[in-house]
């Protein structure tokens, strides 16, 4: 580490580094404790650089972000260190005194562009507040001129309509192009961007990080690149960060990361990110198994032609959130079902859960119709199919033990007499691999990761042959999702159950699903094996999902690597 | 926005009735009727006085005729007659009521002016403890007996200081004193919905944006996160005015200002139910004509209110 | 308590004074005379107007009666008046909640009505006009301030029961099987408590000082009988001389609101954690 921060150094020595962080420590306060969330952390920008900085969930690259623009949170204190920003010590600055280096010294685009515009102002008001701020008087109309300008640059579409609406009126990465207008039109010697586009779908994250690399070289601006991704992180920087646990474990050029990293935890998230990137599809053992007609095994899951139109409010048209939808699930397989954000991925999961009422259209579970169960009658059915959610935190009761959480189904159902509950809940948490004693812990007592195993265990319980997993890997961290991911593989091994994987990243789903259906707004755009959607996509829609998917470089720094191995063992 | 405003006035008239019915199964409950208990204390009245008076309020009717007259009656803007004095209610509050408004709107403003204040102090502030003086102030505020308070300003200002007669005596003192007391706990509230915006500005994303604009504190305070509160704010101005009622009349009473609070007082002793009863409409009546000004001055300060109301007021989704 | 003990967040130095002033009310409540050995209601006439001093700490009054004696034998009135009241308020107010929550859009519709009906007549003259039609006196007035908090009690659970049942695991425990009162009892009431019982302890000071405000106005029990609001009207005639009959009692209503809110407020936040 030490070598690189001094070559860096030395090449900007004449000029002072865009940012330079010396041996930083951070403490938070949290009541009477203190939890330290940067320990020594030192790096520098060089001007024009555009730097990654990488790590999981609570490794600190979020504090190192609001350290650099000074928007921490006040119970957050720098205990040693220094930050230069462009040649001046920011490290202990009123809020006043931030207020003038913001904006023109050190920009930020926002995590979450959708609560990062102020709800009560029209968008022109909030692009034109930059002219006020650096102290331009101008009139109406060129500070008008100006603003539809700004936000052309950063291609909003119909720019000067946009000046005169609300921040709900308009999309996601609508805002986010505001936001990026926005920051550089203060035109930084530093930008900050921290997670810029996580909340946004590929497509979009696509396009926006487009205009960003642009206006970044366009401006030659210096750049903090805050992302989980370190697919992203290779695909838009040239040098990266990694952080975990507060401390800073790698600094290197991304080309050197690709072919050789030489940390082991940066081996470990190239590992992970290559794993999901280039992973072949699981191969379908029988794939005949679900040809019609031929007294083949009956599929666990059958869905035909399914449709859900919700009534539009007051007199509007009603909208179809699943427009015709078929797929048939075969035993002991994994179907994902794939879309962005409203393509109704969703919506087709309740319908199947009996949570939600089809329009038209028929379900049938293994063998059975059951399209038409409602009341207590869908009790049958849930014995069958179980859910898995999101987010394990709202989905585990936290007043109830894990021993009684993943009873629920058998107490509730009936199922196995009361006194080999006990032992058949210490059988599932033992299947899901969790530590002697969880029986007796309270959710708030577990990681996020033991939390989805227990809800794994739970939808497991009443012996269900299919489970819906919907999103279940996405709150995780993603060494976290590795191992929930290698869980779910072993599982279905183990018990032949069945997966509906609900999910909007395919890397995930390629290293998971036999069966894929692409859906979007309602329709299926394409289905097929996996193989056939990833290696031989025959739509333009999934040709462009699956190249809006990060990480080029590092695949195709795998394959160079694969064949540099080659040709040196021959 | 003619449907909003139409659906609006609907459900204040709802509100209005649902208010008018539960006052009456109240009174239906009495053991015997508002008459009876009224002259139950006076030697002189025999039966047929008290059947006389009876019959002239209507009490002697069943109750669906009673329900039924004393609603006509209030949808023609009559709130009934005092037992005491045979005044209708308006009357008897005619010649006070100035009074009173000119306390409660001096003291609605001053609370305004107080939780503003407060709420702009918080934000600014950089020492921490300062700011957790200030931020604990709402609720020290709500928790003070105004009628204590009143004693205890009465007590520095008339008799220690010298400043302030015992008795209102016209002057701007005598009306500034006795609202600045109603003001802190009406503040309380107002300043509580302030600051939970302030508390969260360091959380909001939006006022994040705005700071990462190299906006000033100032800037920032006006322009995002007062701006953004200003429509919770105003709701709950709406849902105040039942503290600032009540403050009024116990602040009246304490610096023996002439109004509502005396009539009332008054009437409350004397069990003159018919004219607490009146009152009881009349204050309910500038509730809600409150809240439906509110719930038409929202939609103007928080363009996102028009398009998140589904069938309720606008007023409770600020408080 | 929900979580973990790692998990809560620890009282600080004012939830810990609240709760010993709290401690020392209850105390009050169950055995005044163990904190005072002066009568309440019998003054000794040669000891009239004693300002504040180690025998008398809130002084006597205009009949030479111990001031913090009466304050401590008033607890009774006002405590059982505001403890009437909270419990007016919330048998009423959660049946109305839990009715306009869990019975369906019909319950709903109708009880939101009632509700809004609630918000729109001032808590205050609602408590005046049960005292006119009922008379004076601890049971009017507890019953009368309590309907004004049927509406608070009402808002909270139903926002609550709402909250709590669009949680996953409320769905989570209806796909495994669990019946309406499966749910009900096992998840939703038991998520929803917490901030009924925070709330109950606000509200149990916001009723002290309605209901010491009625007393100060005559509402409530007659006098010789002690009780906080009365106390302190007593002492609004000898303003002039004897600052101590309102300062000292009224600091000290004060304080107890101030104390059941912190407590209140402590209570919310761990049961929601």
């Amino acid at each position: 580490m030490p070598d690189t921060t001094t070559t860096v150094a030395d090449t900007t020595a004449t000029i002072a580094p865009a940012l330079r962080l010396d041996g930083v420590s951070l403490d938070y306060r949290l009541g009477r404790k203190r939890v330290r969330a940067l320990d020594d952390v030192s790096f520098s920008i060089g001007q024009g650089e555009i730097v990654a900085l990488v790590g999981e969930s609570g490794s600190g690259k979020t504090t190192i972000a609001g350290a650099v623009t000074g928007l921490l949170p006040r119970s957050a204190a720098i205990t040693a260190g220094s930050i230069t920003v462009d040649g001046t010590d920011v490290t202990r600055l009123s809020e006043s005194r931030w207020s003038r280096i913001r904006g023109r010294t050190v920009g930020l685009i926002p995590q979450d562009p959708g609560a990062s515009l102020t709800p009560v102002l029209t968008i022109g008001d909030q692009v034109a507040e930059i002219f006020a701020i650096r102290g331009e008087r101008l009139g109406r109309a060129e500070r008008r001129a100006r603003a539809i300008e700004l936000l052309e640059v950063a291609e909003v579409s119909r720019a000067a309509d946009r000046l005169t609406q609300y921040p709900h009126e308009l999309s996601g990465g609508l805002k986010q192009r505001i936001l990026i207008a926005i920051a550089f039109g203060l035109n930084p010697a530093l930008l900050v961007a921290d997670e810029p586009t996580s909340a946004l779908d590929v497509t979009v994250q696509k396009q926006i990080l487009r205009v960003f690399d642009r206006l970044a070289r366009e401006h030659g601006s210096s750049v903090l690149f805050v992302t989980h991704d370190l697919a992203l992180a290779t695909d838009h920087a040239s040098r990266a960060l990694v952080l975990q646990r507060g401390r800073l474990v790698d600094d290197a050029q991304v080309a050197e990361i690709v072919d050789t990293a030489r940390v082991g935890y940066t081996r470990e998230l190239i590992a992970h990110a290559r794993a999901t990137q280039s992973a072949l599809p699981p191969e379908d053992p029988a794939p005949a198994a679900d040809a019609t007609g031929t007294g083949a095994a009956v599929p666990a899951l059958e869905v035909r032609a399914l449709t859900k139109s919700f009534a539009g409010r007051r007199g509007a048209n009603a909208t179809l959130a699943v427009d015709d939808v078929s797929f048939t699930l075969p035993a002991g397989r994994t179907l994902a079902l794939v879309g962005e954000s409203g393509s109704g991925k969703s919506t087709t999961a309740r319908m199947i859960l009996r949570l939600v009422d089809p329009t038209s259209g028929e379900i049938r579970l293994d063998g059975r119709d059951v399209t038409a169960v409602s009341g207590r009658d869908r009790l049958a059915l849930w014995r069958r199919v179980q859910l898995v959610y999101q987010n394990p935190d709202s989905a585990l009761d936290p007043r109830w033990t894990v021993g009684r959480i993943v009873a629920e189904p058998l107490a509730a159902m009936g199922l196995y007499p009361v006194t080999e509950r006990r032992a058949r809940v210490q059988e599932l948490l033992d299947a899901v691999a969790l530590p002697e004693g969880t029986i007796d812990k309270r959710p708030g007592e577990l990681s996020g990761g033991q939390r989805q195993r227990v809800a794994i265990a739970r939808s497991l319980a009443p012996n269900s042959s299919v489970v819906v997993l919907d999103e279940a890997l996405s709150a995780l961290d993603v060494i976290t999702q590795e191992r929930v991911l290698q869980l779910i593989e072993s599982l279905q091994r183990q018990f032949g159950v069945s997966y509906l994987f609900i999910s909007h990243d395919l890397s995930t789903v390629r290293r998971l699903a036999h069966h894929v259906v692409v859906l979007r707004a309602g329709r299926v755009v394409e289905q097929g094996s996996a193989r056939e959607i990833f290696e031989a996509p025959r739509t333009d829609y999934v040709r462009e999902l699956l190249d809006a998917i990060p990480g080029h470089r590092l695949i195709a720094g795998a394959a160079q690597t694969a064949t540099t191995e080659g040709a040196s063992r021959r | 926005m003619l449907r909003y405003l139409a659906s609006r006035a609907g459900q204040a008239l709802v509100v209005l009735w649902i208010t008018y019915t539960i006052v009456f199964v109240l009174i239906q409950t009495l053991p015997s009727d508002p008459v009876t208990i009224f002259l139950a204390s006076d030697a002189g009245a025999d039966q047929e006085l008290i059947d006389r008076v009876s019959a002239l309020y209507g009490y002697d009717r069943p109750w669906f005729e009673q329900y039924a007259l004393q609603l006509g009656n209030l949808l023609r803007g009559e709130f009934g007659f005092s037992l005491s004095t045979g005044q209708s209610v308006l009357e008897r509050i005619g010649s006070v009521v100035g009074s009173t408004l000119a306390l409660a709107s001096t003291g609605l403003l001053l609370s305004v002016l107080i939780a503003i204040g407060i709420s702009a102090i918080a934000f600014l502030v950089d020492s921490p403890r300062l700011r957790a003086v200030i931020v604990a102030a709402p609720s020290l505020f709500s928790s003070i007996p105004v009628f204590w308070l009143g004693i205890v300003v009465l007590q520095v200002f008339s008799f220690q200081l010298r400043i302030l007669s015992l008795f209102p005596d016209g002057s701007l003192l005598s009306l500034l004193i006795p609202a600045l007391v109603l003001a802190i706990p009406v503040s309380a509230p107002i300043a509580q919905v302030l600051l939970t915006g302030v508390e969260q500005a360091s959380e909001l994303a939006f006022v994040k944006t705005a700071r990462a604009k190299g906006a000033r504190p100032m800037r920032v305070f006006w322009h995002h996160v007062f701006r953004s509160s200003l429509g919770a704010t105003t709701a709950v101005i709406g849902t105040t005015l039942g503290v600032l009622i009540a403050g009024s009349v116990i602040t009246e009473t304490v610096f023996a200002r002439p109004g509502l609070g005396s009539v009332l007082l008054r009437a409350v002793i004397a069990q003159d139910v018919p004219l607490v009863q009146g009152l009881v409409f009349l204050t309910t009546l500038v509730v809600v004509v409150a809240a439906l000004v509110v719930d038409l001055i929202t939609p103007l300060l928080d363009p996102r209110v028009l398009r998140s109301v589904g069938t309720r007021g606008v007023s409770r989704l600020g408080a | 308590m929900p979580r973990g003990i790692g998990a809560l967040p620890l009282p600080g130095p004012a939830t810990a004074l609240s709760a010993l002033l709290v401690l020392v009310l209850v105390a009050w409540l169950v055995v005044p005379g163990l904190f005072t050995s002066y009568d309440p209601l019998v003054g000794d006439s040669a000891e009239v107007f004693l300002a504040p001093s180690v025998a008398h700490p809130f002084g006597t009054d205009h009949l030479g009666r111990d001031v913090l004696a009466r304050v401590i034998h008033g607890t009774t009135q006002t405590a059982l008046t505001a403890g009437l009241a909270v419990l007016v308020g919330l048998a009423l107010g959660t049946a109305i909640g839990l009715a306009s929550s869990t019975l369906g859009p019909w319950a709903d519709a109708i009880s939101m009505r009632v509700i809004d009906a609630l918000i729109a007549l001032p808590a205050f003259m609602v408590a005046l006009f049960v005292v006119s039609a009922y008379g004076a006196g601890p049971v009017s007035l507890g019953v009368g301030v309590g309907i004004g908090s049927i509406v608070l009690f009402a808002r909270v659970t139903r926002a609550e029961v709402l909250r709590v049942r669009a949680l996953d695991y409320v769905e989570a425990s209806k796909l495994a099987g669990a019946g309406y009162f499966r749910q009900l009892f096992g998840h939703i009431l038991p998520g929803a408590a917490g901030a009924l019982i925070a709330l109950a302890v606000v509200d149990f000071g916001a009723a002290v000082l309605a209901v010491s405000a009625l007393g100060y106005l005559g509402f409530g029990t007659p006098p010789p009988t002690p009780e906080w609001g009365l106390i302190i009207a007593e002492g609004r005639n000898y303003l002039a001389n004897a600052w101590w009959m309102t300062s000292l009692p009224g600091t000290f209503v004060l304080l107890v609101v101030v104390a059941l809110g912190v407590l209140g407020r402590y209570l919310g936040k761990v049961t929601r954690a």
